[in-house]
């Protein structure tokens, strides 16, 4: 109803031309969009023989789960590592440095919200900074900091950068949330006799929930589907994100059959499409939330 | 309260806050970026115990400006960067002033599945695509053609710039959107009723309302831009003969490429000059933003 | 305070639960560790069982693991654990530009200093095997030996009018792009190549080269590629002329410049996409499916190296692919010395030969002497290695940046982004060539 009540009407004659011309841009669009997931989606059902059939159709003539099967078993023989393995690796890397790098971050959002101290807006000019700056950049350093820790090629490998590079997105969208509470309610529990770190805890951070769910969608996105890193750090097969082991057999050691190579990128594909259409308006509105704070 | 106790307060309770937070930027970013100019002095290969053995100086900076693939993946991040920071975001305007204004029954329908592609993996959104544009995938058989669009020297990078376009254009269009839901209907009344046609309204309404909107995007593509290495590494990794390389991939080519030179000396010496080459353009972005404002 | 407590030790019990139980726990046998990148190939793969096997009885107590990476992620796995001092005990390595930006870094054992004669008899002319020699020593020693040359689908050939050339008398490359048409009409390329790496390009052009020299020796590339002659003359302009005929005459695939040779190359030559491939002889023999290669069936065959025109002299790349070394830091050495020195010795030979993989110790056995077997592809190997009529051509150079810019020169030249001459001259440059033209 929101829609209908903001845009812009199709009450006079004119606007017919325009009412066109949208339709056919937007279904343009859509299409655009949509195919190729499910070209690849389709061509994943298909059984061995229709599989190599030059037809661009979308229906496949005879579907299989064949292809899911094959594509498991592939990982598992050729890679040393199964789906399974990969995910909950995926899980680890994400889970564990999204909840750190959330936690740093309310707490130098409490800083920053809280106190007035010299040199305040200089720091956090500084962490937002960190921001722009190419994470490729600190890659060779970083290879050499592992090693020298003797860390490499273990999931902290991946975890530190993965908090180091997402705290400043999580300190903005905080901050700017601390912010919002209203004084009266900090000024309250001043009088009541809080120190600081019950503040925090009991008061900002119960009212924070929302912020801190988008700051847990962002941050997801962030890491989650995270290359580069993964590739250079994590050598061992069996501790490897699903995007390096997904590289690894559509783009590795044998010419892979077409189904399996659809199959492998359709199983990385459903999770998240799932957990998507699940929690679209989280992630829709956890988007513009983090922009527009920016 | 005494002296010690406002010191207290003032200055060591916050940076007690902010200090995990600052550790961790300190460690992950700060830090390997200024050791990534000292190590692009030294010549090293990543198999030595010592890295810091060959001191060279200058050297590794000369050998990359001497190299042709420098300056072709130079051309190729400029056309990469600049295609998202402008093409981008004037497709996702686009969009987003279509659906809005077209008083679509499905609108948050349409932004999701627009939307969608932003959420999966760089690395499957590129092996579904490498297929479908590959010799003999989906757009060939569409077209009856047999084109190596991802082999050809000069459209490969475009091909990588269509489908990174392809899958972040719904992420602009929802905070576009989101900032669109803010105008001034009234104006927008006015206007009609002063005979304004489609053109007038959109350019002198609508886009000076969203400039700040647009310059968010803008800037959001350009870091954004930056930092792609995932989708060009799997759709043409780098492209025929280097043709296709930006600044990142290049400098995997160097230092961690198993069939590369193992530079890791040269690797460094483009990190550095990403670096400065994201200030510049920060530089510039910013300024030309302050100027907005004021 | 509690919560946060609580959340906080939970958090780093289960990072530390999985970060510990990667580490290896310290065992009390002996384990050694072998690597290399021949993974697919059963052959090799076999023989190694069975070494290992052997030495494991003669050594209780000492146990060997032994992993097979392929060749794009071998790179991967060595580098990262040669710097941070994880290699295993023994591992091969790429010979010729791959060794020689390994040597430096001090991880490898210069085998020369330490075999004793008997040893260096066994490997014959292996020893003096150019890829595994950086600064006049020895790092890695040969396993395998293998002749290079390209493999074709005998009934596709015919198919498209050409009949099959005896062994030692090459097409030209002028008859290789007379097949482009008659395939076509299959729907078959000619060749297919991968020029993503290093062996669809440098290698035939080392043959090329080879062939119009004078004579075996001096070898021209190696002149070329230590500066003390001029890249800019015929015998290396004509190679490069005979690539950019071949891709501008379509004779492989335009994708072809953008696909690597291992896996995708291979896998469509698999799937009788193309009529040749170039390729090594030991993992052939081991990695083709049996019904191309089996005694009742042999539907594949040989093919030089085309000629670059009717002038040259046929020539064979031949050269060692497995080549061993001992991690110089290392904790059981000897262990491991012994162990290589096993598989150079005439015993280990015969373990080779049984597994359908020609030995490199030409010293310890005469591989001329050993009577056919059932696989028609190694038996094939055998009779090129042993018996060449035509002029033997190395493949394998340690000088990686001169190699570097011959790669990617010859792609340049193909795709035409420069000419011949810009990147004669360039090489000129590289090698440092410093005398008349």
């Amino acid at each position: 109803m929101k829609s209908k009540t903001l845009s812009y009407g199709i009450r006079k004659q004119r606007d017919f031309g325009f009412y066109i011309f949208s339709r056919i841009v937007i279904v343009i669009t859509i299409v655009v969009i949509l195919f190729p997931i499910l070209y690849i989606f389709s061509v994943s059902l298909r059984t061995k023989d229709t599989l190599y059939k030059s037809k661009f159709y979308l229906i496949p003539e005879a579907i299989t789960y064949q292809n899911y099967v094959d594509a498991f078993n592939y990982a598992k023989a050729h890679l040393d590592v199964s789906f399974f393995e990969m995910f909950r690796n995926s899980i680890i890397c994400t889970g564990v440095s999204i909840t750190i790098a959330i936690i740093l971050s309310a707490f130098a959002s409490f800083g920053f919200s809280n106190f007035r101290f010299r040199g305040k807006e200089l720091i956090y000019t500084l962490i937002i900074a960190t921001f722009a700056v190419p994470v490729q950049a600190s890659l060779i350093p970083l290879f050499f900091i592992n090693r020298d820790l003797g860390i490499l090629n273990t999931y902290l490998a991946v975890i530190l950068p993965y908090i180091g590079f997402t705290i400043p997105i999580a300190t903005l969208i905080l901050r700017s949330f601390f912010e919002q509470i209203p004084v009266e309610i900090k000024e309250a529990a001043r009088v009541d006799g809080v120190s600081n770190f019950q503040m925090f805890l009991k008061i900002i951070l119960p009212l924070s929930k929302p912020a801190i769910a988008t700051c847990g969608i962002l941050l997801f996105l962030e890491t989650w589907n995270e290359f580069l890193f993964a590739l250079i750090f994590l050598q061992n097969p069996k501790i490897q994100t699903f995007p390096v082991a997904l590289a690894k057999i559509a783009g590795g050691k044998y010419l892979v059959p077409l189904g399996i190579y659809t199959a492998s990128i359709m199983i990385t594909v459903i999770p998240i499409l799932i957990i998507f259409l699940i929690f679209q308006k989280w992630f829709i509105s956890g988007v513009t939330l983090g922009a527009i704070k920016g | 309260m005494n002296r010690f106790q406002k010191f207290h307060q003032s200055v060591v309770v916050p940076y007690l806050w902010l200090m995990p937070a600052l550790i961790f930027l300190l460690v992950i970013v700060f830090l390997p970026v200024a050791v990534s100019l000292i190590l692009s002095f030294y010549r090293f290969t990543g198999y030595e115990l010592n890295i810091f053995n060959k001191f060279v100086g200058i050297y590794n900076f000369k050998f990359l400006f001497h190299q042709r693939y420098f300056w072709i993946s130079l051309r190729n991040t400029f056309y990469f960067v600049g295609s998202m920071t402008f093409i981008q975001t004037t497709i996702s305007l686009f969009l987003a002033i279509i659906i809005f204004f077209g008083n679509f029954k499905y609108s948050s329908l349409i932004r999701m599945l627009i939307f969608f592609p932003g959420v999966l993996a760089p690395v499957s959104v590129s092996l579904a695509w490498r297929k479908i544009l590959e010799q003999d995938g989906l757009i060939n058989q569409i077209l009856h053609t047999s084109y190596p669009w991802l082999s050809n020297v000069n459209l490969a990078i475009w091909c990588v710039i269509f489908v990174n376009i392809w899958q972040w254009v719904g992420y602009n269009l929802v905070i576009f959107y989101a900032g669109l839901e803010g105008i001034n209907k009234e104006l927008l009344e006015a206007a009609d009723i002063d005979g304004a046609n489609w053109t007038q309204k959109i350019f002198k309404i609508v886009i000076p309302f969203l400039r700040p909107t647009i310059f968010l995007n803008a800037l959001l593509n350009l870091i954004g831009s930056f930092r792609a290495f995932d989708i060009v590494y799997v759709l043409t990794g780098g492209g025929p003969a280097h043709n296709s390389e930006v600044f990142t991939t290049l400098m995997y080519y160097y230092s961690f490429a198993p069939n590369g030179p193992s530079k890791m000396g040269v690797g460094a010496a483009l990190a550095f000059v990403m670096f400065l080459a994201i200030i510049a353009f920060g530089i510039v972005r910013i300024k030309l933003l302050k100027e907005q404002k004021v | 305070m509690k919560k946060v407590l609580i959340w906080v030790l939970s958090v780093s019990l289960l990072m530390s639960f999985f970060l510990f139980s990667y580490e290896a726990g310290a065992k009390e046998q002996i384990v050694l560790r072998i690597t290399d990148w021949q993974a697919g190939v059963d052959n090799i793969l076999n023989s190694y069982k069975e070494f290992i096997r052997i030495f494991e009885e003669k050594h209780p107590g000492v146990k060997i693991k032994y992993t097979q990476y392929s060749y794009t992620t071998y790179g991967e796995f060595l580098k990262p654990a040669i710097a941070a001092g994880t290699a295993p005990d023994m591992f091969a390595v790429y010979p010729g530009a791959e060794l020689a930006k390994l040597v430096p870094s001090g991880a490898l054992v210069p085998l020369s200093d330490i075999m004793d004669d008997q040893w260096k008899n066994w490997l014959g002319k292996a020893y003096y095997f150019n890829g595994a020699r950086v600064n006049g020593k020895l790092w890695v020693a040969p396993q395998d030996a293998q002749t290079e040359c390209i493999w074709i689908y005998k009934d596709m050939l015919e198919a498209c009018g050409m009949k099959v050339p005896p062994v030692g008398q090459p097409v030209t490359v002028d008859d290789l792009i007379k097949l482009v048409e008659p395939a076509k009409q299959h729907g078959w390329d000619v060749i297919l190549a991968g020029f993503k790496d290093y062996y669809s390009s440098c290698d035939a052009y080392y043959n090329m080269v080879h062939q119009l020299q004078k004579s075996d020796t001096p070898d021209m590339i190696m002149k070329a590629f230590n500066g003390e002659v001029s890249w800019q003359q015929d015998i290396f302009r004509l190679p490069m002329e005979a690539f950019k005929k071949m891709h501008k005459a379509h004779v492989w695939r335009e994708d072809a410049i953008n696909m690597d040779y291992q896996v995708q190359a291979w896998g469509k030559w698999l799937n009788r996409e193309g009529i040749d491939i170039w390729c090594n002889c030991d993992w052939f023999a081991g990695s083709c499916p049996y019904e191309y290669n089996n005694p009742d069936n042999p539907d594949i065959g040989t093919f030089m190296y085309p000629l670059v025109n009717k002038n040259a002299t046929p020539a064979y790349n031949w050269g060692f692919g497995t080549d061993l070394g001992i991690y110089s830091r290392g904790k059981h050495q000897d262990l491991c010395k012994e162990f290589i020195r096993f598989t150079n010795s005439p015993e280990g030979a015969k373990i080779f030969i049984k597994n359908y993989v020609n030995p490199a110790a030409s010293g310890a056995v005469d591989i001329s002497t050993i009577p056919k077997t059932d696989n028609p592809i190694f038996n094939e190997c055998i009779k090129l290695f042993s018996s060449v009529k035509g002029r033997r051509s190395e493949y394998f150079y340690t000088q990686a940046d001169q190699q570097d810019a011959l790669f990617a020169g010859i792609i340049d030249v193909m795709l035409g982004q420069r000419t011949i001459d810009e990147v004669l001259a360039h090489l000129d440059e590289v090698c440092g060539y410093k005398g008349k033209k």
